[in-house]
């Protein structure tokens, strides 16, 4: 009994082992790792929040840009993908056109101005509108022919497809869906896509 | 295998294994520890400010989106109402844009207020800011006749300062009377919608007689009131011709005509804090509600009815005024003011988070500690597309 208690006083006395302290100080680095991980996620997180939330607006853009039309207008004429970039000839009455069911909008706040680039079709040529906004309360806008310029580091590029489909759901009205797509950054994708639809005559 | 042996009368008390550390294994656990512990502290120093960053993101993406969804519910309304007991065909005015917040010292769209932003300061003033006002009529009340105190002859708006209004449908003199306070503004508008002035109430309504007298401020001879805060009847309106080929302002406004009361919500930016801007919604001028801080950009551009192509313009003006190509304008210098002609609007807002001069990050829209968010979209209002179709 006397030994045991000896022992024991012994075994308690020793301290840790290096090895202890070493798996201490792993399992501490471990969590921290863990923590740091946490906080980078939330941050993502935020960020495709953002991105969710800009998708959202353009998607309800692209809506109430469609809703201006008058209903005999070329660019209303049933067509378009959700998965495709489709253009087709639409022809009401006298006029046809060449009708683009598709963009893709490029957002920046750079260089001292916040710039948001949109391409499409204008007199029949293809282009894209830039409408920029400056710290001083400049705003303009206006059409170029010709290809937008290649996207910046710091651009968020948005996809839109829609599709136009008549007599859906009820005879003597149209439904339109939007389809908005995060391109750029590819971090983003968890962001993944945002689509709306409405009716209208 | 090494054993320990220890004597049954000795205790173990200077045994090797029960010493504790040796000054080496301390050593070698410090030194790890001081350097897991140091990546620790270098840790949470670093994702200290990345949280308060994301926190604020999140709050800039909240703000910009509620701010938005608030202006497109109110503008796709605008023009509201004006068919409410009053066939009035061709409604020419939904919403009017006032460039650069400031009416009297407002810069040119087109080459901004270089003075109205401090790059050093980082600091926003009014005239950085546009502001946009949404007409539709006041739900509560009902339309009402106009006339002079006979009742039976025309009611001049440019040499009198009296009106007088007729009730129509169920309303009494008095009820209509309790409907018309100081400060308000009536549109006056023909029965065939050809032309329009505004007045501004100098005087609650007072019932005279089976009618309601109301007093007012008098407009200038062509119609222009240069009194209304809202720009509705201005100088351009004056010398843009109607389907009559006369003025769309006009002062005589007789018995078959019409008076209606403004419902005005404005949109603007209070800079009068030039480092915390908020955008601010009101409506008629009282109680202004904040919907968001840290605004620094409130531009409001128009896509406008082209009468001569028969054709949308496919470009939004951000210039009200028509610019001229001295002032940096080179096409599409602007709508003139002329309300009937605006079809869609876009809205472009810039806000920022809170400031965090002690974070390295530095934006690259202005350089300040902030981050910046912008939102542009376009909004149609329903009732103003309605009669191209």
């Amino acid at each position: 009994m006397e030994r045991s208690r000896l022992h024991r006083r012994v075994r308690c006395s020793r301290g840790f082992t290096l090895i202890e302290v070493m798996c201490a100080v792993f399992i501490l680095a471990f969590g921290l790792l863990a923590a740091a991980w946490v906080m980078n996620k939330m941050n993502l997180n935020t960020s495709q929040s953002r991105y969710m939330n800009d998708e959202s607006l353009l998607t309800s853009e692209k809506l109430e840009d469609l809703n201006r039309y008058p209903s005999i207008d070329p660019a209303m004429v049933a067509g378009g993908s959700l998965t495709a970039d489709l253009s087709q000839t639409n022809t009401v009455g006298a006029v046809t056109q060449l009708i683009d069911y598709f963009d893709q909008v490029q957002i920046s706040t750079n260089n001292g101005v916040s710039t948001e680039i949109t391409t499409g079709k204008s007199g029949g040529q293809n282009g894209y509108w830039t409408i920029n906004h400056t710290p001083n309360g400049q705003a303009s806008s206006q059409f170029v022919v010709g290809n937008p310029p290649t996207p910046s580091g710091d651009m968020l590029v948005f996809r839109r497809r829609w599709l136009i489909e008549q007599n859906v759901p009820v005879n003597g009205v149209r439904r339109i869906t939007v389809l908005v797509t995060l391109q750029t950054p590819s971090a983003g994708a968890a962001a993944g896509s945002f689509q709306t639809s409405m009716v209208r005559p | 295998m090494k054993t320990r042996k220890h004597s049954f009368l000795a205790p173990p008390t200077v045994s090797r294994k029960s010493s504790g550390f040796s000054l080496v294994e301390l050593l070698v656990a410090m030194f790890i520890f001081v350097i897991i512990s140091g990546a620790a502290i270098r840790l949470v120093q670093k994702h200290a400010p990345m949280a308060t960053a994301q926190q604020n993101q999140a709050g800039l993406n909240f703000t910009m989106r509620n701010a938005v969804t608030q202006m497109q519910v109110d503008v796709v309304n605008a023009g509201t109402g004006y068919y409410a007991g009053a066939n009035i065909p061709s409604w020419p005015i939904g919403l009017t844009i006032l460039n650069c917040g400031d009416i009297v010292n407002g810069c040119n769209a087109m080459t901004g207020n270089a003075t109205c932003y401090n790059a050093v300061t980082l600091t926003y003033g009014q005239s950085c800011f546009d502001q946009l006002n949404i007409i539709t009529t006041n739900p509560a009340v009902n339309p009402s006749h106009s006339s002079d105190n006979t009742g039976i002859a025309c009611a001049h708006t440019d040499t009198s300062t009296a009106l007088y209004a007729t009730p129509t449908g169920t309303d009494t003199p008095a009820t209509l009377a309790a409907n018309f306070r100081s400060g308000d503004e009536l549109l006056l508008v023909k029965s065939d919608g050809s032309q329009m002035t505004v007045v501004i109430l100098t005087a609650n309504g007072v019932v005279n007689g089976g009618m309601v007298q109301l007093a007012h401020s008098v407009t200038n001879s062509d119609g222009t009131n240069t009194s209304d805060p809202y720009g509705i009847a201005n100088s351009t309106d004056a010398s843009t011709l109607n389907s009559n080929g006369t003025s769309k302002l006009g002062t005589q406004f007789c018995p078959s005509d019409w008076i209606l009361k403004l419902s005005v919500i404005n949109y603007s930016v209070n800079a009068a804090n030039n480092a915390n801007p908020q955008l601010v919604r009101s409506i008629n001028g009282a109680n202004p509600v904040v919907i968001a801080d840290q605004i620094i950009g409130f531009k409001v551009g128009a896509m406008t009815w082209n009468t001569t192509a028969n054709d949308d313009q496919a470009t939004y003006l951000f210039n009200a005024p028509a610019a001229s190509p001295a002032n940096g304008c080179a096409s599409n210098c602007g709508f003139q003011n002329d309300w009937s002609l605006v079809r869609s609007v876009l809205v472009s807002v810039i806000g920022r988070t809170a400031s965090t001069p002690a974070d390295p990050f530095r934006n690259s829209f202005d350089g300040g500690p902030y981050k910046v968010q912008s939102v542009s979209v376009v909004i149609n209002p329903r009732n103003l597309s309605m009669n191209d179709q």
